[in-house]
């Protein structure tokens, strides 16, 4: 039987290298294309018809975009709705690529830290961009907050700093663990299910429980990736 | 677009009935399970921090030869800048749960 973290595993199904260094398209980013083909097929599928009082299918992408809205509203105000469409796609390509990963023979993209540390990176970016975009000079008052005497400048822009690059690190580790965790919980509690023959109910019984659980997992991380991305892109734009 | 009367009853409707209910229901006090939430937050925020500065530290270490002292200071300075994301976490919250009070 294969081991725990053997479905973590990334294995090259085209290889590809340039320069001497390795793009092959692998079995993550199969996972990556499929996860955003799924959520643009499914929201063009139920938009088909787009009606002023909107239909059962119609009903599904609508509640989605309204609740990701609403989440840029409240954290960063309406100044935030112009990067909409950033969180938007964010958001869903992290919830699309969790569920995914629950699907038998599929991978969790978002269970490595690469894959999510891009991600967390060029979000960083994205709003430090916005950030200086907005406030020009003013931005370098994030390394260095007001009212803070200018002999403790050495202490407070590292540490400031730290601050800053630690976020996408943070915001990376809680999805990655979250998804590794559940993952190898559910693989280990599988194998008993062989081992121990007729008594294997119980087990099979836990791992059905791990995975519904796991599903609101993946929801869940997917919702606190979007708002904490929120967050940081209302530093960017309010703090200081 | 114009919308249509009927669509405007409906959505006054909708909005008074969310009024309602929003007065109805009894103001919501932390589970334990959200307790779980922000202090495994607390803990990533601090470990972040340290991990993050200790990381800038070994790299300034490796390309300017100092010898581990970099690493020394900026693991010192990634505890502090860990500490200082968990104390405006815990600031945020404390400003959330206030706002909700009033």
């Amino acid at each position: 039987m294969s081991g725990p973290m053997e479905q973590f595993e990334i294995k090259k199904l085209i290889p590809i290298e340039i320069g001497g260094y390795d793009i092959s398209f692998t079995n993550s980013s199969l996972c990556m294309v499929l996860a955003a083909t799924l959520v643009v097929s499914i929201f063009a599928l139920c938009l088909r018809k787009r009606t002023l009082v909107p239909g059962v299918y119609q009903n599904i992408p609508e509640s989605i975009y309204e609740f990701i809205y609403k989440i840029v509203l409240d954290n960063v105000g309406k100044e935030g709705v112009k990067y909409f469409s950033f969180i938007f796609t964010l958001s869903l390509f992290i919830a699309s690529g969790n569920i995914l990963g629950l699907f038998p023979y599929s991978f969790t993209f978002t269970s490595h830290l690469a894959a999510v540390g891009a991600l967390s990176i060029f979000a960083l970016l994205f709003n430090m961009i916005v950030g200086i975009r907005k406030k020009k000079w003013g931005y370098l008052r994030t390394f260095m907050p007001r009212g803070i005497p200018w002999p403790l400048a050495p202490l407070i822009i590292p540490i400031e700093t730290i601050s800053l690059l630690s976020k996408p690190f943070s915001l990376t580790v809680r999805l990655v663990a979250n998804m590794t965790v559940g993952h190898i919980m559910l693989k280990i509690i599988a194998g008993f299910v062989a081992a121990l023959g007729v008594c294997g109910v119980v087990p099979l019984f836990f791992d059905g429980c791990i995975i519904a659980f796991e599903l609101f997992i993946a929801v869940l991380q997917a919702y606190i990736y979007t708002i904490l991305s929120c967050i940081y892109l209302s530093d960017a734009l309010h703090y200081h | 677009m114009q919308v249509p009367e009927d669509i405007k009853a409906l959505d006054e409707k909708i909005a008074k009935a969310k009024l309602l209910k929003q007065q109805e229901e009894p103001q919501t006090k932390h589970s334990d399970f959200s307790h779980l939430t922000i202090g495994l937050r607390l803990g990533v925020e601090l470990a972040s921090g340290t991990i993050v500065g200790a990381a800038i530290g070994y790299t300034l270490d490796e390309v300017f030869d100092f010898k581990y002292i970099m690493l020394l200071i900026f693991t010192i300075f990634g505890g502090c800048a860990g500490m200082l994301n968990a104390y405006r976490y815990i600031k945020s919250i404390n400003t959330k749960e206030e706002k909700e009070g009033e």
